[in-house]
């Protein structure tokens, strides 16, 4: 058979998209994006549709978080475009590789307010790493293979690039794109072999590190970003300090590392926040003192000297000032760090954070909550008994109500998170659960727990989930969710009805705007404006007319046998758990208020 | 211009969105722009652009560590080649910082 001597843009997409080891895309088609879609049809390819444009692109999203491989989503022109932002946005927010490729108008067309014709590269300036629009044929080898290459290179972030209908049409010839797939993986390459900061700053480094009294390890996403776990571990143990870690890092350090404090920030753990704010030396890797982690800028961590280690510039200096910046790919620096680290503690001899160790596992001791002390095992009955507030219960009434106890959210999930296996992937929406996950489960790695936080988006889990399964088919994925997040992405259920993807869905349903309820009973005077949702459709209803097993419990008893069921059930299963309304996450810090004054009950 | 107002000169890509992104940074991170003046060069390969941004909001001890942070954040834009920070005082000019070709 003879080869073919042109192919159409629309084709050499495909082509592009599979050299670059693309194998799944997710989207929804219209009219600006056809001729792409007829490509589609003979493309080996797998496209899944989506059933609204922010769920194909919250669906790559998980899917690159899950997999560390760049996710592609696609839409056509107007509202298909715009309907990307909101999950390209969080990609730009938390750094995922992620490129995102629109339909648009015809070329003649552009710029006359065309039907379904938007200014999709003005909207996405403010929320991508780059954007192309390809108005000549010829350019679109180039900018598709560099939107692969920005999209991946450095620290990782989203890349639109918008193709007209009419240069998706063009007939082009058959020649080799290859070569600028060449410069694009070379240009990763260079990207990632850089790095700031001789060995000298390393030694200098180091030394601080020994010379502290009482350092500390800030943990950010970026560790995992850069998959430079095991690099990380080996500093943790060599060094043996206490770490502290971000949202986006839970699972970096080893869980069970004794000096591990748990999060830190506005819903971080005491002891995270208390031994931050007494630290002398913040060793931070890959973080960028998020507001949500520092509290009040001001009064974070007052005494501490900083060492800054990033793959950005412009996060050093940004929020708090750096006594030593050290630039570059963690998987690059960790070991040169480690190399130096490991000279000079094998120098000297000291014992000069004995008082800091003990100190803080002494805090840790007294503050964690009751409910991480459990080891990790099977003993469910343990765990559905002892909530964390501080509600006094006598025993005797505990033991009569037990049954009929309502259920405690975080004692649900830590259970679950002890009935799960390590590899395990936990998807969240935003809110309260989504701070009950991470202040209860325990993951053994950052990939394991994708949840919004720079942009905190609502709708986020249930696409996630199904980009993350589709990415990791062998892995258990569970989706938490609240009542309100679940409504806004909830035309994906077709997704999964389609596919049959088996995600595990736990509705933690309190029929409140559960966070923002729990700010205004806190700061606006018990004013509950515009967050009683108690007008909810019947979730399991709604789930089982896709097609998805469905069952709701209320009593605390119920949790363990409907955690296996929905466990062992081979399909899509959705488990809606009821909760009180008045359940609140603690500690809490309260805007313009530094770490040390966490709020722990309602006044 | 005078002691609050921080010169750069920046090559860049002659794309279409150079301009806009550029102005979206000073907006977006708060550096009000004085003044803006832009070429073609090359052959209308690159463009020649020096920017103006006034920190008058801003204290004088500050102003070295904000226009580092702007260049830092100028310096991500991927079709933007150089910056440069020239800090005019009276006659003296004085090369505050300098980029080569980073990707990040």
């Amino acid at each position: 058979m003879k080869k073919q001597k042109t192919m159409t843009g629309a084709q050499q997409v495909l082509s592009i998209l599979e050299k670059q080891g693309v194998t799944d895309v997710f989207g929804y088609p219209g009219g600006a994006i056809m001729p792409l879609y007829d490509a589609l049809y003979d493309s080996g390819i797998k496209h899944y549709l989506c059933r609204h444009e922010q769920g194909a692109a919250f669906a790559a999203l998980g899917y690159a978080r899950a997999s560390y491989r760049v996710g592609v989503c696609m839409a056509t022109s107007g509202p298909g475009a715009t309907n990307l932002l909101t999950g390209i946005a969080d990609a730009m927010s938390d750094s995922v590789p992620l490129v995102a490729i629109t339909g648009q108008v015809a070329t003649k067309a552009m710029g006359t307010d065309g039907f379904q014709e938007v200014d999709i590269i003005g909207l996405s300036l403010a929320c991508t790493k780059h954007c192309f629009q390809v108005k000549d044929i010829k350019q679109l080898p180039e900018y598709l293979n560099k939107a692969f290459e920005i999209a991946q290179s450095g620290r990782p972030g989203p890349v639109l690039i918008d193709i007209p209908k009419d240069i998706q049409m063009t007939e082009v010839l058959n020649h080799d794109s290859s070569l600028h797939l060449i410069e694009a993986k070379k240009g990763i390459e260079k990207a990632e072999r850089q790095s700031a900061g001789t060995t000298m700053l390393f030694g200098q480094a180091a030394e601080m590190i020994i010379a502290a009294e009482k350092p500390i390890f800030y943990i950010g996403g970026g560790v995992g970003l850069s998959r430079s776990v095991a690099e990380l571990r080996d500093l943790v143990d060599m060094a043996n300090i206490p770490s502290v870690e971000t949202l986006k890092a839970l699972g970096s350090v080893n869980f069970e590392d004794s000096l591990y404090l748990g999060m830190l920030g506005m819903h971080g753990t005491k002891a995270a926040n208390l031994a931050v704010q007494e630290s002398d030396l913040l060793v931070v890797l890959g973080a960028r003192f998020d507001d949500r982690v520092t509290g009040k800028l001001e009064g974070f961590a007052p005494n501490a000297k900083v060492i800054h280690m990033d793959i950005d510039p412009a996060e050093v200096n940004k929020r708090r000032k750096a006594d030593i910046a050290l630039i570059g790919d963690l998987k690059t620096t960790l070991p040169m760090i480690n190399k130096e680290v490991d000279k000079q503690f094998s120098v000297i001899k000291i014992s000069n954070k004995d008082e800091w160790r003990s100190r803080c596992l002494d805090l840790k001791k007294r503050f964690q909550p009751e409910i991480s002390r459990a080891v990790l095992s099977n003993t469910a009955s343990l765990l559905s008994t002892k909530p964390l507030s501080t509600k006094p219960l006598d025993d005797k009434a505990k033991e009569l109500n037990k049954l009929k106890e309502t259920i405690f959210a975080p004692a649900l999930l830590r259970e679950l998170s002890g009935r799960l296996r390590p590899d395990a992937i936990v998807t969240t929406d935003v809110g309260q659960h989504q701070m009950w996950v991470a202040q209860t489960m325990q993951f053994d790695h950052p990939s394991r727990l994708i949840t919004s936080g720079g942009l905190g988006t609502m709708g986020f889990g249930i696409p996630t989930a199904i980009g993350a399964k589709i990415s990791s088919p062998r892995n258990t994925v569970v989706s938490v969710t609240g009542d309100g997040s679940f409504m806004m992405n909830i035309q994906e259920l077709a997704t999964i009805k389609r596919y049959q993807i088996p995600v595990k869905i736990v509705l933690i349903d309190n029929a409140r705007l559960g966070m923002v309820r729990q700010w205004q009973e806190l700061f606006f005077n018990r004013r509950f404006s515009e967050t009683d949702l108690s007008d909810n459709p019947d979730f399991v209803m709604l789930a089982r007319s896709f097609g998805i097993e469905s069952k709701t419990i209320t009593q605390a008893g119920e949790v363990s046998e409907a955690i296996e069921e929905m466990l062992e059930c081979k399909n899509a299963y959705l488990l809606h758990v009821k909760i009180d309304a008045l359940d609140n996450v603690w500690p809490l810090v309260p805007p313009d208020t530094a770490n040390d004054q966490m709020i722990e009950k309602t006044a | 211009m005078n002691s609050e107002d921080f010169a750069i000169e920046i090559l860049a890509d002659n794309q279409p969105t150079v301009l806009e992104r550029l102005l979206q940074v000073t907006r977006f991170r708060g550096y009000p722009v004085s003044g803006l003046d832009v070429k073609t060069t090359d052959e209308g390969a690159n463009l020649n652009i020096q920017l103006i941004v006034n920190l008058k909001e801003c204290d004088e001890p500050s102003r070295a560590n904000e226009m580092q942070k702007l260049f830092n954040q100028l310096s991500k834009l991927f079709d933007i080649k150089h910056v440069n920070l020239i800090h005019r005082r009276l006659e003296k000019r004085t090369l505050v910082a300098n980029k080569q070709t980073v990707y990040c």
